[in-house]
């Protein structure tokens, strides 16, 4: 009896490794704020780190645009809707009545509320903090890591005496989804700017492509080579247009989240121990798809399924 | 067909080939995934040695996971097994034990494997 038990665990785990290795073949077949932000040193760059993003671009953004020739490259900031009519039939319908308005309006009002010691977050940000979701993440050169939005958030809340907010969802998403509203129609314009930003772009776009968790895949074999096929009922999403439309409220998480609570569910997915949201991973992370989402607009917050 | 595919293809053979022998032959180590026996596996014979050679089994995983872990690669279940080994061994249930052991003994190196391939041939994984 209990070889007969082993026995049909093997044969499942065979069948696992088989689904896992048929995965894989078809993915080979199918081949800040202103007290915060760095100062904007892109003429500083030396010339081959500049030459070298902007091949990573190309051929990155020149991926999408050969595996789906008929999809126009604004049309990526809608994330997977952009290739599948079905499934954007109902998010138009979902997007008339925006499950995430009330968030915007939260946000706002939060955004607005004065800190303990009369400061508010426009005190922290260039602009109040109004259009500036498309300068995020960036690279701070004082810090000498990537400072993301919501980090910025919090570091705004830090120096005025208030504790920081939780990353995941809630008030920091609430907020964020509010500011991003502020920067609708604003071209992404994520920089490397010096050697430094150049390592935190690296180790993005190694964790980008490194194969993660029991289940061996990399966001690239997902949202890359197999972008735009479907993982049992759903279609799988590009990677170009994935950060503009954050936080997004997912029809699964009944609520608002930030990118990076995605990213963490992404790992599970894969069976790999997600990174704590806002940990140096996840925010070179962002840091190597916004600039690879370079030039597509701005859209977030929206709604994902 | 990459490098990485033919040896997916024959690891997936060697899979479901043991898997047949599993059920017949008691002797045959189990297979697939994290039951394929580890070079260090160990067979309990419900002693003393037994248990201290689960434990150095469990504690030379433990230290790749470790390893792993620091270099950015942990999956999700490596720590429940890591418990409930424990608590096998703590029952007294050596077979159920040692088998959790090897298990995550394999789990522990193959996780370090994938840090070692990320390093080396993440570049591969770009697109062309």
């Amino acid at each position: 009896m209990i070889m007969k038990v082993k026995s049909c665990v093997s044969w499942r785990s065979g069948f696992l490794f088989a689904g896992i290795l048929a995965a894989q073949t078809l993915s080979a077949l199918a081949m800040g704020e202103s007290e915060t932000a760095a100062p904007d040193s892109s003429e500083t760059v030396p010339e081959d780190i500049a030459a070298q993003v902007e091949l990573d671009i190309d051929a990155f953004q020149g991926f999408f645009a050969r595996r789906f020739p008929k999809v126009e490259f604004a049309e990526y900031r809608n994330g997977v809707y952009a290739l599948d009519e079905a499934s954007r039939e109902q998010w138009l319908e979902i997007e008339e009545f925006p499950p995430y308005e009330f968030a915007v309006d939260q946000g706002k009002v939060l955004f607005e509320t004065p800190f303990s010691n009369g400061k508010t977050y426009a005190d922290c940000f260039e602009n109040g903090g109004i259009g500036v979701r498309q300068n995020y993440p960036v690279f701070d050169e004082n810090l000498g890591e990537v400072v993301t939005l919501e980090l910025a958030i919090n570091h705004c809340r830090e120096r005025n005496g208030e504790l920081p907010l939780a990353y995941k969802k809630g008030d920091i998403a609430s907020i964020s989804a509010y500011m991003a509203s502020t920067s609708e129609g604003q071209e992404l314009n994520t920089k490397v700017g010096s050697e430094a930003a150049y390592e935190a772009y690296k180790q993005g776009k190694k964790f980008f492509y490194s194969k993660r968790g029991q289940l061996n895949f990399s966001c690239a074999d997902c949202h890359m080579q197999v972008s735009g096929l479907k993982l049992r009922a759903d279609v799988l999403g590009p990677s170009l247009g994935q950060v503009t439309g954050f936080p997004v409220y997912r029809s699964m998480w009944t609520e608002l989240g930030t990118l990076h609570r995605r990213y963490a569910g992404c790992n599970k997915n894969v069976r790999a121990k997600p990174f704590a949201a806002q940990s140096v991973e996840y925010r070179n992370l962002e840091y190597f798809q916004s600039v690879m989402n370079r030039g597509l607009n701005v859209n977030g917050p929206s709604s994902r399924k | 067909m990459t490098f990485k595919h033919y040896f997916l293809l024959s690891f997936l053979g060697l899979a479901l080939v043991g898997c047949e022998q599993s059920a017949t032959d008691k002797v045959a180590p189990e297979v697939s995934g994290a039951e394929i026996a580890p070079p260090e596996a160990i067979s309990p014979q419900g002693d003393e040695s037994s248990e201290a050679a689960i434990r150095k089994t469990l504690a030379g995983a433990q230290d790749k996971l470790r390893i792993s872990e620091e270099r950015g690669f942990a999956w999700t279940g490596t720590a429940d097994l890591l418990e409930q080994a424990n608590q096998a061994l703590e029952n007294g249930e050596l077979e159920r034990a040692s088998e959790l052991s090897n298990a995550l003994s394999m789990q522990a190196s193959a996780l370090v494997e994938q840090a070692d391939y990320n390093d080396a041939s993440w570049p591969e994984a770009i697109p062309k």
